[in-house]
């Protein structure tokens, strides 16, 4: 080695038995570590988004421009862990549709997604909250749809819990209820849908006949790469559910301009009616 | 057929008593009871202005 590199490894090594070098290296490393974390962040992000271009949107929640790509989906999701499958043990129970107000008064779940952003229905939410469309008393009979969220490997699952409510019947004897169940599944079709029917006309007509509208089944369309995992999964299928609820709802002659009530253009868009403003 | 409410019941979500349904429906049904957008699962109303029968859920 010529004289001149031994000089340049020997001051190299004089500056690193320094004490202020130990701490020069430590400080790079950390910052590597962090721009290392950071980039993994940065990475984890998006794929715990529901791209807004994905098919989802198309297929069921971009109809409604209340429920639009951006505003209907989550834009952070992800984040946790990720299994497949739905989630378990929910109950939520929501107020999804007032014909009297449009079809307008829908809230999104704030406590269950926290990241969901304020939408057209969650802003006419609030005019809920000042008294301004709950009116229906006697006589105005408001139909609840019991939704069951499932996939085909829970058809044991499902079979339990539905047998289980002839030990705890779902109303009174003798009693019709304004309900109907509804097995929905994420995606467009489901390998189970006749078991459940067995199923379902098996049960004693004291179960049964609870439901006025009976039993129907639901697809969120939700595309498999979505559908199947979680949490993105469930999520999806909730924020689907209002759409495809709101468009039976739709089904009905809905739009007229009662009493002087100025229809949103989002609304408009919705009915998908003529009426001029 | 229109909807108004719906109860998101996962397959876990097994019932305790019998007449589930009846109250899932009443609290459909009249005011106070229908002035919620969004109850949690133990039927915490979310934003409500009332609470149904005026007892904490």
């Amino acid at each position: 080695m010529y004289p001149a590199g031994r000089s340049a490894m020997r001051e190299s090594l004089a500056w690193l038995l320094q004490p202020r070098s130990y701490l020069v290296i430590v400080t790079l490393c950390l910052g590597l570590l962090l721009l290392h974390e950071w980039r993994l962040a940065l990475v984890f992000v998006p794929r715990g988004r529901i791209d807004a271009e994905a098919p989802i949107t198309a297929a069921a929640t971009s109809r409604i421009p209340a429920f639009g790509a951006e505003s209907a989906l989550p834009s952070a999701v992800g984040g946790g862990k990720r299994r497949r499958g739905p989630a378990s043990g929910v109950g939520t129970y929501i107020h999804v549709l007032d014909r009297d107000g449009l079809g307008e008064h829908v809230s999104l779940p704030a406590a269950t997604h926290n990241a969901a952003p304020r939408t057209t229905w969650s802003a006419n939410a609030s005019s809920l909250a000042e008294g301004g469309a709950l009116s229906g008393g006697a006589g105005h009979e408001r139909h609840l749809a019991l939704v069951l969220p499932y996939i085909d490997d829970q058809a044991p699952r499902i079979s339990q819990m539905i047998r289980r409510w002839q030990r705890y019947p779902p109303c009174a004897a003798r009693a019709t209820l304004p309900a109907t169940a509804y097995f929905y599944h994420p995606s467009s079709t489901s390998k189970i849908v006749g078991k459940l029917r067995q199923i379902w006309e098996s049960m004693p007509a004291e179960v049964t006949q609870c439901f006025d509208g009976g039993m129907r089944t639901l697809y969120a369309q939700l595309p498999d790469r979505v559908g199947f995992v979680h949490p993105d999964g469930t999520c999806g299928q909730f924020y689907a559910l209002f759409n495809i609820l709101h468009e039976q709802v739709l089904a009905a002659p809905l739009c007229s301009s009662r009493d002087g009530v100025v229809l949103s253009a989002a609304a408009l868009h919705a009915c998908r009616c003529t009426t001029s403003t | 057929m229109q909807v108004h409410y719906f109860y998101l019941m996962e397959p876990d979500a097994l019932p305790v008593r019998a007449g589930w349904l009846d109250r899932l429906v009443a609290m459909a049904q009249y005011p106070p009871c229908t002035e919620f957008w969004v109850r949690d699962r133990r039927g915490r109303a979310m934003g409500s202005v009332l609470s149904c029968d005026g007892n904490e859920w």
